[in-house]
């Protein structure tokens, strides 16, 4: 998106034009509202036009435009005078049926105080697509047709607050929404409840219309009529309205701008939404519609309309709700088949791993935990859908470790309990900013705020690094624990530090093979630290902007980051470049997350949505929204099929991923949620939050009562049971620990990190 | 923003007289920058799995649009304002103090802060809060009244037994182990508890003399036993982390058996 500067001089002679038109006097300069810099006088300003020889396409329409609108006020001689001084010929101006559409005519929305007058024609004055028909149409209410921006070489920005034209006089504006307001007051309870999602994105698209136009006093006067009206969970936005009073501080605001573009969308069922249509296309509501029209997106759906607490439940992001078809497509959530290992029985001798059908003295077990049947599971992705890196010999014997542990994995459920062993860093000094274990739970590192990542063994073996090449190449390298004799034991100790960040650490993932670290951080960079020599080998630069979040694939190889440029970048370890770049989001994205099988990438953001994305081709897949605030932790279940959600606002909330739908809302924390985990067989859930305390979920009782399948998939809505206190089944207080990460050990011991904050 | 912020601000660096209207109009610039600073800044916070907001977030956003971070604000825990108030306007301003360069050369290094070292212990055990130093003390009374009023809610923090007794004699604090209450189910006293139970109840109402310290008539006897006990159950309702109201029942049990023997 093209930067906007303030000099471009584009979009403000419209503008000029624009606000004359109110009052229907060209040339009339003076009575543009102070502050904006281009005050030239406007006729000046159309004469000046032609005079830069109208070459840019854009200026030939606004040219167009204007000559029209003088027609059109029966201004024949400035019609004239203009016409001649632009060289233009007479079959250029009048009715352009093609998508040049200078004309604009398209726009709806009178400058005059009644509405429905098709006059104001520069309300879409750049590259707008308007039909000729419309644009010659009769004072009866046009439709508005979006603001297109193909084919136009014109920034992007500049075309989108180009089309915040002036819909209708702005004083009159607190009298439309009252309007609105005792209509949908007056309609049946069952579709207020609908209705009133109306009210939040038209107070907001008001209110930046009239800032945009200037009327500051307008604006502030509409926004203390009705700001007190909207919906709680808003109220962050708009503390952020409320500074916003010039039209200067718009343009700096690329969340606001996108917010702009991209339309609100809203799920209305379709009696609520024949209702509202025919009250606000009588004529003096006409207004409204317009707005409506421009900057909402209903989506219509045939059923019952939704009760307050289920649109409560689904609203709350920046861009409103979801459409349907944006969850529609189809995931594949199965796991991918383990490659079969044959288990050796007698542990000691039979260390290493056996090729298939190798054959043995004794028999040895099969590997259970991979999957039992042959067929492929129809939700599952192919084993070769994303590329994934073979497995090496090291992997296969900690495969091997990893069956022999579940086998003695504890079975957790309500009435058995993990024990929660839980490690304390002291002395941080409130730097602790990110907490990793590996999976085998044998080494943690945390990232902390004076940009050190430190790495800690858990187990009582120490950390060693390997051996300089000089010493290296002394060893006997046929023995048989050449890979002890690497590693230099003069290095041996407790913890390791990692310097070479030039900000704080905010993300930090072990790779599954344990040899490498990832870590991200406010200065842009993701790095790559080697677990043998505990130094860095790569520094992944792609983010220009602090780097959020950062998470190794469950397989190795591919990782993710997400970060304040709104855009999630996947990387290889061995390429410079991201392999793909997941944008979307309206805000910055605050955690990313691997699904189990490596195929997609769940990213939840600031927007106050989660975007499941497929990493075969970087499409989104799912769009969740629902909290009401950024979110701060992502956990897949083990099986792959939901995903579970923690943000600021405390609540924890379950997604189906399958169905693309919530379906269940864990209320109890009162502080935001920084850590989330399943237990190894998924009947657990664990949260972490900053109110210092770790709660423990039923999680296999909340998915159970969804295996029926009694969603009305049509519209997708749910009423949640409020049964959080049911799923809770313990609470457990630190002293004064804000819990940030959670990991369960691989017999289902929850290990939880956090630092003493006294 | 007030103008008066721009006001103090211009004096500051000195120009003396601004006009209102500029004051105003500048402030009104202003506030979308610092609300847009701030909100950044809170991004930041978020990250840093903080609850304060410190100069380095504000650093960090002001880094993030590309303005040179304010140099020299870096303070534990509140910047030092001094408030100030004179002229009709209150102000807070941040005092610079100038100091002597061999001062600082010549003070001797502050002492080196701890290194981050990090300890492990058991927030829980098989669903149960042990009473560790490490872990919170346990809840208070009002918390297990909610509990045992609301049996559904399966809020099961570990309780610990503390023994503040007031004896008629003199006695140290004796610390309880940990008692595990696994509601609903047997309450299972563990044999050092034992012990400590009997301690106690032989402390109050035993009747070796030179453990209670105080001559008994036999007369008396019953009823000085009966003051001992009522004794024991201030001592017990006045503990804060003991809740009775589970025990009410039976203890007013114990206690009516004693008084058809009394004269």
């Amino acid at each position: 998106m093209a930067a906007v500067q303030d000099g471009s001089i584009e979009p403000e002679p419209e503008n000029e034009i624009k606000t004359e038109t109110s009052n229907e006097v060209l040339g009339n300069p003076g009575d543009a509202s102070g502050g904006v810099p281009p005050t030239a006088p406007v006729a000046a300003v159309a004469t000046e036009k032609p005079a830069a020889a109208a070459t840019d396409s854009t200026e030939r329409q606004t040219l167009l435009a204007v000559l029209q609108f003088l027609k059109k006020s029966k201004l024949f001689e400035s019609e004239e005078i203009l016409r001649r001084e632009a060289g233009l010929l007479n079959e250029i101006g009048d009715s352009q049926g093609s998508g040049a559409g200078g004309a604009a005519l398209g726009g709806g929305g009178g400058a005059e105080p009644e509405s429905g007058d098709a006059s104001s024609l520069l309300s879409r004055v750049a590259g707008a697509v308007a039909t000729a028909q419309s644009a010659n149409a009769t004072p009866a209410p046009a439709k508005v047709t979006p603001v297109v921006t193909g084919g136009d070489d014109q920034p992007d920005v500049n075309v989108v607050l180009a089309a915040y034209s002036q819909q209708g006089d702005p004083v009159l504006y607190p009298v439309y929404y009252s309007g609105l307001k005792r209509f949908i007051d007056s309609v049946l309870d069952c579709h207020r409840a609908e209705l009133s999602q109306v009210f939040y994105p038209l107070f907001v698209h008001m209110y930046l219309e009239l800032v945009y136009n200037q009327y500051e006093k307008e604006a502030k006067a509409f926004f203390d009529k009705f700001h007190g009206d909207q919906e709680c969970y808003y109220k962050d936005d708009l503390r952020i309205l409320s500074g916003l009073t010039k039209k200067e501080h718009m343009k700096g605001n690329e969340t606001l701008l996108d917010f702009r573009t991209s339309k609100f969308v809203l799920r209305i069922s379709r009696d609520s939404y024949q209702l509202l249509k025919r009250h606000l296309q009588e004529r003096q509501n006409n207004q409204i519609w317009n707005i409506i029209q421009e900057h909402l997106y209903i989506d219509i759906f045939d059923g019952m309309p939704r009760s307050k607490g289920q649109i409560d439940s689904m609203s709350g992001s920046l861009a409103g709700e979801a459409k349907r078809e944006a969850n529609k497509a189809k995931v594949f959530y199965g796991l991918l088949k383990e490659p079969e290992i044959e288990v050796p029985l007698d542990d000691e001798d039979e260390e290493a791993e056996n090729e298939e059908g190798k054959p043995k003295k004794k028999k040895p077990k099969k590997d259970s935990t991979g999957s039992k049947s042959k067929k492929q599971d129809p939700n599952a992705p192919q084993q070769s859908r994303i590329p994934l890196p073979e497995l090496k010999d090291s992997d296969k014997l900690d495969k091997i470790m990893n069956m022999k542990e579940a086998t003695k994995r504890v079975r957790l459920g309500p009435e058995s309990l993990p024990s929660i062993c839980f490690y304390t860093f002291l002395n941080a000094y409130q730097g602790l900013t990110a907490v990793d274990f590996t999976d085998d739970s044998s080494l943690v590192a945390g990232g902390f705020a004076d940009s050190t990542v430190r790495v800690w063994s858990v187990t009582p073996k120490k950390l060693r690094g390997v051996k300089t090449a000089g010493d290296l190449s002394l060893i006997d390298k046929d023995s048989d624990d050449v890979l002890e004799r690497i590693m230099d034991e003069k290095t041996a100790s407790e913890s390791k530090n990692l310097y070479g960040h030039s900000g704080p650490v905010y993300g930090i993932s072990f790779s599954p093979d344990r040899n490498y670290l990832l870590s991200c951080s406010e200065d842009a960079t993701v790095r790559l630290w080697s677990l043998q020599t505990f130094t860095c080998l790569v520094g992944y630069k792609g983010h220009n902007y602090p780097v959020w979040d950062t998470q190794f694939s469950p397989y190795g190889y591919y990782f993710i980051s997400g970060g304040h440029d709104r855009v999630a970048r996947l990387w290889a370890t061995d390429h410079y470049q991201p392999l793909r770049i997941f944008s979307g989001h309206l805000a910055d994205i605050t955690c990313t997350r691997f699904h189990p099988n490596s195929n997609y990438v769940a990213t939840g953001s600031a927007d106050r949505t989660i975007r499941l994305w497929d990493v075969l081709n970087g499409n989104c897949v799912r769009i969740f929204t629902g909290h009401k605030g950024p979110i701060h932790c992502l956990a897949f279940s083990p099986n792959g099929k939901f995903l579970a959600s923690g943000a600021t606002d405390g609540r924890v909330l379950l997604w189906d991923i399958g169905h693309g739908l919530m379906i269940g809302e864990l209320k109890g924390h009162t502080d935001t949620v920084y850590a989330l985990k399943f237990s190894r067989d998924g009947e657990i859930l664990a949260s972490g939050s900053m109110d210092n305390t770790v709660r423990l979920w039923d999680a296999t009782k909340a998915f159970d009562d969804i295996e029926t399948d009694d969603f009305t998939a049509a519209t997708g809505h749910i009423t949640l049971p409020e049964n959080s206190q049911e799923l809770l089944l313990g609470s457990y207080m630190t002293k004064s620990t804000p819990v940030i990460h959670l990991h369960f050990t691989r017999r289902n011991l929850l290990l939880g990190a956090g630092a003493y904050n006294p | 923003l007030p103008g008066e912020l721009m006001k103090g601000i211009a004096e500051s660096i000195g120009v003396s007289q601004m006009q209102e209207c500029v004051c105003v109009s500048e402030c009104s610039l202003l506030s979308p920058s610092v609300c847009l600073c701030s909100q950044d800044a809170l991004k930041f916070m978020h990250h840093g799995k903080r609850r304060k907001l410190m100069t380095s977030d504000i650093d960090y956003a002001l880094k993030l649009k590309n303005v040179e971070p304010l140099y020299g604000f870096h303070a534990q825990d509140f910047i030092p304002f001094r408030f100030a108030s004179g002229g009709g306007r209150e102000l807070y301003f941040y005092e610079e103090k100038e100091v002597d360069l061999s001062d600082i050369i010549n003070t001797p290094l502050p002492r080196v802060p701890l290194d981050v070292s990090m300890k492990a212990h058991w927030l829980s055990i098989e669903g149960v809060q042990p009473a560790i130093p490490e872990n919170p003390p346990p809840a208070p009374k009002e918390q297990q009244k909610a509990e045992s009023t609301e049996p559904l809610k399966a809020v099961k923090p570990g309780q610990e037994e503390e023994g503040q007794l007031q004896g008629k004699d003199k006695k140290k604090l004796l610390e309880g182990s940990a008692m595990k209450l696994k509601p609903r189910s047997t309450h299972e006293l563990s044999v050092e508890q034992q012990l400590y139970y009997k301690e106690i109840t032989e402390a109050c109402v035993g009747s070796c003399e030179a453990k209670r310290a105080v001559r008994v008539n036999v007369v008396q006897n019953n009823l000085a036993l009966l003051i001992y006990l009522m004794r024991m159950v201030k001592a017990l309702m006045d503990n804060p982390t003991l809740y009775l109201e589970k025990y009410v029942s039976a203890a007013q049990r114990c206690l009516a058996l004693p008084c058809p023997t009394l004269p």
